[in-house]
């Protein structure tokens, strides 16, 4: 074959700058009747949206919405297609070089996606009537956006000659940055192409080309225009017609399975990052063992010291208890914090824990109640929370509390009511004991408040203990809670194949309905003692409920069988629900605080203007018991407004 | 019979490769729920368009996509191949062919759909609580097979019948009236019924979903003609329009006839448009001469409306010296004039700036409040130049709020408002017990708050940081937060607590310092009158509130009640009522209902001294009728 050289060359470009036109042509006119009808529609969505900084912003989208997507066909058509109706051989027939004809399609293509890039902002410069628009930013505005586009077309033309493999690799591309974005400070908003056109740069930055991006994206369009010449020559384009055909169903099965594979690898590792190390910065830091307690204000410092003491004490004997080390536990002072509901800040199985927690609490048990959340949330995380699921939960927080009240010391007997059988016997005067309290224990939870709860499960604790021995009692607990979880199926088969009833039974040698019978047993003994049928009797006695009717709306009521002996703090908790019931977490609970005065027979305390109809809503009567450092609650349900 | 269940068949094996794709999409969603992750920790239980409101949307525009692809495998290749003469030559009418293949894309769609339902109350079933197995009772996974699965299937097949007559052209033309769809509805609201995102979009009362029976009824109306047509077009002959179409394809001149029409229609759509976004001037301004002036000071770049001088000098005058007086609080290298469009006009807000400029509503307001706007842009400004684009800007956006509310108080001190704000912010804390993560995800937040909060609370987190760590703390956590060696994948409070140990500071002592800060407004918050609004139900098309006051003193006070669909509504479209009332009375107001309202809306109601004074709005109720 004879190539032509010198002012034929100039012809021949014509000539096929001719053929493309007439080829694609009508096609071309199409994609810009939508580009227009897109940008107008862009333009007018923009113009309704109240913070919209400048009028030029349009021009960034559109350049990485319609422009993109004109891009794409634009490639496919001047390349793809061409390749796969074979008809690009009639085209080589001619005598011209393939290098050639593949810079005029690069060139063809490019000129007409500058040519709507232009047209694109000269038109949101000219509606844009409030900017000052000089000759400058609109330099700066018509670079940025031309190597963007340059370099957009480059990539599009140059994956146009992978032919069927244009998609996966596409895909791999996108992939690929997203992944860098993520791992490393390298950021795809930062790079190139798409720092030109940055929303919040592009129309606003009116003195300073930049530089980098502006090189970057001319690197990025040159390299991928050069290597697809460079393809197209390659034995005479033998690769590219190589590439020029659909995928056959085999290969496109290859390609799914290593998508498949490699999404479900990177499922796989991306799951956990590890928190970045906590450091206290203050110096106002006490630390003891794997304790550190931030307290912040010197006032504090006694109490931090006292607590300090008592969890150090406390994490090394159920450490040793359960045969299990754990990672370091640090507790701040927050002020905000309700005294009677410490937060867990940070729970991780190796980084561990932080507690935020009030120092000034000094009511009875403040204490206790900060080691037994320290000790939950060590055993939650090492567990991976299935520790806490809902047929052991019961354990854990028994457990827990028992744990941090006596520590290794053996727990008296339940004969005589301590503070945590007392809570104990006020949750089952509020509701009745039975084995639905433990299967459905996220329930009993809602119902009771966390307080009592937790002193009910305890309560279990301490008749196993008394029953069975502590170390058969602790051999269920490191049977139960210890296990390290692994956050996949593998929990799941092991629950399975070690269900609550049965690893119950094999710890203790007890059966599961022989020990509900005992500790039912205990807990109507205590009932009936003294001080036990002192306490009750303080307990507001009658009937209790959330009330929705219109147009009272929300509320809640109460009957008393017999007046109030004392003022009695109370208190509403309520919250709004979704659509859905689900558990939720007692701190996003509000709250209304009142005294409920002696002498009173009945009560009704609205939920005023929170709930709307048909809103559901969880609203909870609870009552202060000072004698016990908790309260009770005396009604608890999930509703929906009238 | 035996003809029809031999085409079945046929059409089965044709949706294999659409049927296998899908296949394999909902295995990777059960490799990794079930073995990725714990099947019994079901992390998706409150996933379903049934038992969230306005959950479905994304579900239906998907299922439309499908649907879309299975259409387009089961008649253009057909056609293309000729294979359709083939099937014409069975003992089976023509109509039966073409319903046979409808039937069977909706049988695909339908089964896969079903799967899809089936693994979810699987999911449901093994879940290790007791509300995750409640959580979808068999009556809503019924709802879900009848009106998600089935129902939804007949409609988008239908379209796709329609739609992949025009093959290639089809895909576009579905984008286009998407495109146009979203913009429709954003001009009238009520036309978002012709969306196919209406058909999974519900309300809720209680636990029971309100499905858009309008919407349905209207799609069940519209997949029938488009199912009649797809019929006469793909089943006409040479003379019918599917011959015509052929032709359009095939003759160049008609072609290009096409292509004119579709130029000419193009050309007249945007016209339309062109028309719609046309601005004019608000009725405020109605009379006073709109010419365009430009004034250049050392730092800035003034556009304003002639009719508005006198209020862009107030501006204007003290603009460099604002820049100046920022500058103390950011420093940095002295950058390029900032661009300020004193023409702005907005219902929703005061000013809006970002990288090198600002927009600021001069209509008549104090100079004072136009002086507080200006530092607070001017700090915006400042703050992003510093920071750079970032991807967690709306993280930050309660701390870049609050860094503008701070430096502008700091620096033009208000004591009367700032004390305002702050108990207002203190009211909000201990009234809705809002937490400091609460403020972290603007999305969750501005579902059920007053967007103010987040400047107002935003103000007193910078204050805590100036008091825990000192003055130029919040200049350098703006470079921190623009540092792209932060890690991306921190949030929330464990990216405050890294940002502030790279600056040598504790998260904790700067929360402490927050909320010794709240505790103390909290004190004087009883002072900030706060407004009800009852519901009285609806009446000749308009809905019925009653409005009240508590207040210390009497008044009188200027309510506001805003209403809007959902939470997705944007800003602008947020309408709002104001009424004067004195404390402790009430008043009945009748108000039209927001746009796109069906079953249920959202209200929130707020009182103020005047109009220049932040109202204490409620939360966001939702009301269904």
């Amino acid at each position: 074959m004879v190539f032509v050289d010198g002012p034929a060359t100039m012809i021949i470009t014509r000539t096929l700058l001719a053929k493309e036109l007439r080829q694609h042509g009508p096609a071309l006119l199409g994609i810009s009747a939508l580009l227009t009808v897109a940008f107008s529609m862009g333009r007018t969505l923009m113009n309704r949206e109240a913070r919209v900084l400048s009028a030029l912003e349009v021009v960034s989208s559109f350049a990485l919405g319609p422009l993109v997507a004109a891009a794409l066909y634009l490639g496919h058509r001047l390349v793809v297609a061409e390749h796969y109706g074979r008809t690009q051989r009639f085209v080589e027939a001619l005598p011209v070089r393939r290098g050639h004809m593949a810079l005029v399609k690069a060139a063809f293509g490019l000129a007409w996606l500058e040519l709507w890039a232009a047209c694109a902002l000269l038109l949101a410069a000219a509606s844009a009537s409030t900017e000052p628009i000089g000759g400058r930013f609109l330099g700066i505005l018509a670079a940025r956006l031309g190597l963007y586009v340059f370099a957009l077309w480059g990539v599009v033309f140059l994956l146009g000659f992978f032919g069927r493999l244009r998609l996966p690799l596409g895909g791999g591309l996108v992939l690929l940055a997203v992944l860098l974005d993520r791992a490393t400070a390298w950021h795809l908003h930062n790079f190139g192409p798409l720092a030109l056109v940055e929303r919040t740069t592009f129309p606003f930055e009116r003195q300073h080309f930049p530089a980098g991006a502006l090189a970057q994206s001319a690197a990025v369009g040159a390299a991928a225009l050069g290597i697809a010449w460079a393809l197209s020559r390659v034995r005479e384009g033998g690769i590219v017609e190589a590439l020029a055909r659909p995928l056959s169903r085999r290969e496109l099965s290859a390609i799914l399975v290593v998508a498949f594979g490699a999404l479900t690898a990177f499922a796989a590792l991306d799951r956990e990052p590890a928190p970045p190390p906590y450091a206290f910065s203050s110096d106002r830091v006490l630390r003891e063992g794997l304790v550190e307690i931030g307290y912040l204000d010197d006032d504090l410092r006694p109490a931090a010291a006292a607590l300090s003491g008592r969890m150090a004490l406390t994490l090394a004997a159920f450490s040793r208890a359960l045969g299990v080390s754990f990672p370091p536990v640090r507790v701040v002072h927050g002020p905000e914090v309700p005294v009677d509901l410490p937060r867990v800040v940070r729970s991780h199985p190796t980084e561990g824990l932080v507690l935020r927690v009030n120092l000034a609490g000094t009511g009875p048990g403040a204490h206790t109640r900060v080691v037994a959340l320290a000790l939950h949330a060590l055993v939650w995380s090492r567990s991976r929370g299935r520790a806490g699921l809902e047929t052991k939960h019961w354990l854990l927080d028994g457990f827990a509390v028992h744990f941090a009240e006596h520590g290794l010391e053996p727990a008296p007997p339940p004969v005589e009511p301590d503070r945590t059988l007392l809570r104990a016997l006020v949750a089952t005067a509020l509701v009745p004991f039975g084995e639905p309290l433990l299967r459905d224990y996220e329930r009993t939870a809602e119902r009771l408040g966390d307080d009592v709860t937790g002193a009910l499960a305890a309560s279990g604790w301490r008749t196993l203990e008394s029953r069975i021995g502590r170390e058969r009692a602790l051999a269920l607990a490191r049977a139960a809670l210890t296990r390290p979880g692994t956050g996949d199926v593998r929990d799941y088969l092991y629950e399975r194949r070690h269900p609550m009833p049965r690893l119950f039974e094999e710890a203790t040698g007890w059966a599961w309905p022989a020990f509900l019978q005992a500790w039912s047993e205990d807990l109507a003994r205590l009932r009936t003692r003294p001080a036990a049928r002192a306490l009750l009797a303080e307990l507001p006695q009658g009937q209790f409920r959330v009330r929705v009717d219109s147009p009272a709306g929300v509320a809640v009521e109460a009957r008393l069988t017999t007046p109030l002996a004392a003022d009695t703090t109370c208190t509403v908790r309520h919250r709004r629900l979704p659509p859905h019931d689900l558990p939720f977490s007692p701190e996003t609970l509000e709250e209304v605080k009142f005294v409920w005065p002696r002498g009173e027979r009945s009560l009704a305390r609205p939920v005023a203007d929170q709930y709307g109809p048909g809103e559901r809503a969880f609203v909870a009567l609870d009552c202060d018991l000072p004698e016990l450092g908790c309260w009770a609650r005396l009604a608890a349900e999930r509703v929906t407004a009238p | 019979m035996k003809a029809i269940a031999a085409l079945a068949r046929k059409e089965v094996r044709q949706l294999l490769p659409v049927l296998v794709g899908l296949l394999a999409l909902v295995l990777w969603s059960e490799v990794d729920g079930l073995l990725l992750h714990s099947p019994d920790e079901y992390a998706g239980e409150a996933n379903g368009w049934l038992i969230n409101a306005h959950a479905g949307q994304l579900d239906a525009l998907a299922t439309m996509v499908v649907g879309l692809l299975v259409a387009y495998n089961l008649l253009p290749g057909e056609y293309e191949q000729r294979t359709i003469e083939f099937l014409y030559t069975l003992p089976v009418r023509r109509r039966t062919v073409f319903l046979t293949k409808y039937a069977v894309g909706v049988a695909v769609l339908t089964a896969t759909s079903a799967l899809g339902s089936l693994l979810g109350a699987m999911h449901h079933a093994l879940s290790a609580s007791s509300f995750g197995r409640q959580i979808f009772p068999l009556r809503l996974q019924l709802l879900a097979f009848a009106l998600g699965d089935v129902a939804l299937s007949f409609v988008v097949v239908a379209y796709g019948m329609l739609l992949c007559f025009f093959r290639r052209l089809g895909w576009i033309l579905f984008l286009l009236i998407w495109l146009t769809l979203e913009v429709a509805e954003r001009l009238w609201p009520p036309l978002r019924l012709l969306h196919v995102r209406a058909l999974l979009d519900v309300d809720h009362r209680g636990l029971t979903p309100l499905v858009d029976g309008r919407a349905w009824l209207v799609h069940a109306v519209m997949a029938a003609v488009a199912l009649a047509l797809a019929a006469r077009f793909w089943l006409s002959d040479a003379t019918g329009f599917a011959g015509f179409y052929d032709q359009l394809r095939r003759q160049p001149g008609l072609r290009r006839t096409g292509v004119v029409l579709g130029l000419l229609g193009a050309t007249f759509v945007c016209a339309a448009l062109m028309a719609v976004w046309s601005e004019s001037p608000p009725t405020t301004e109605q009379g006073l001469p709109q010419r365009t002036l430009a004034f250049e000071t050392e730092r800035f770049h003034f556009t304003y409306r002639e009719g508005q001088a006198e209020q862009a000098m107030i501006v204007i005058r003290e603009a460099d010296r604002a820049y100046r007086r920022v500058r103390t609080w950011l420093p940095g290298p002295e950058g390029d004039r900032i661009v300020a469009d004193l023409t702005d006009t907005s219902s929703e807000h005061l000013g809006i700036a970002g990288w090198k400029k600002m927009r600021i509503d001069l209509r008549p307001k104090s100079p004072a409040l136009l002086r507080h706007v200006l530092y607070h842009e001017t700090t915006h400004v400042l703050a992003a130049q510093e920071q750079g684009p970032s991807a967690r800007r709306a993280a930050l956006h309660f701390f870049s709020e609050g860094l503008a509310e701070y430096v502008a108080y700091e620096l033009e001190p208000q004591p009367a408002e700032r004390a305002h704000a702050r108990r207002i912010a203190a009211l909000a804390r201990a009234r809705y017990q809002l937490r400091l993560e609460d403020l972290m995800d603007p999305g969750l937040f501005l579902a059920r708050h007053d967007e103010y909060l987040l400047y107002a609370l935003g103000e007193v987190w910078v204050a805590g940081l100036v008091d825990a760590c000192g003055p130029k703390l919040p200049a350098r956590l703006v470079a921190t937060f623009g540092d792209p060696t932060l890690p991306q994948s921190l949030a929330g409070l464990e990216l405050w607590r890294a940002a502030l140990q790279r600056n040598g500071c504790d998260l904790d002592r700067v929360m402490s310092r927050y909320e010794q800060r709240l505790s103390a407004a909290e004190r004087s918050a009883t002072s900030v009158p706060t407004a009800s609004a009852r519901w009285l139900g609806e009446e000749g098309g308009k809905l019925r509130f009653e409005l009240s006051v508590q207040a210390r003193t009497a008044g009188p006070w200027q309510v506001t009640l805003r209403l809007r669909d959902d939470p997705s509504t944007p800003p602008d479209e947020v309408v709002s009522y104001t009424t004067s009332l004195s404390a402790g009375a009430t008043t009945r107001l009748e108000v039209s209902p927001p746009g796109r309202a069906w079953k249920s809306f959202e209200v929130q109601v707020g009182a103020a001294r005047d109009a220049d004074t932040r109202p204490f709005y409620t939360r966001w109720r939702s009301v269904t009728q």
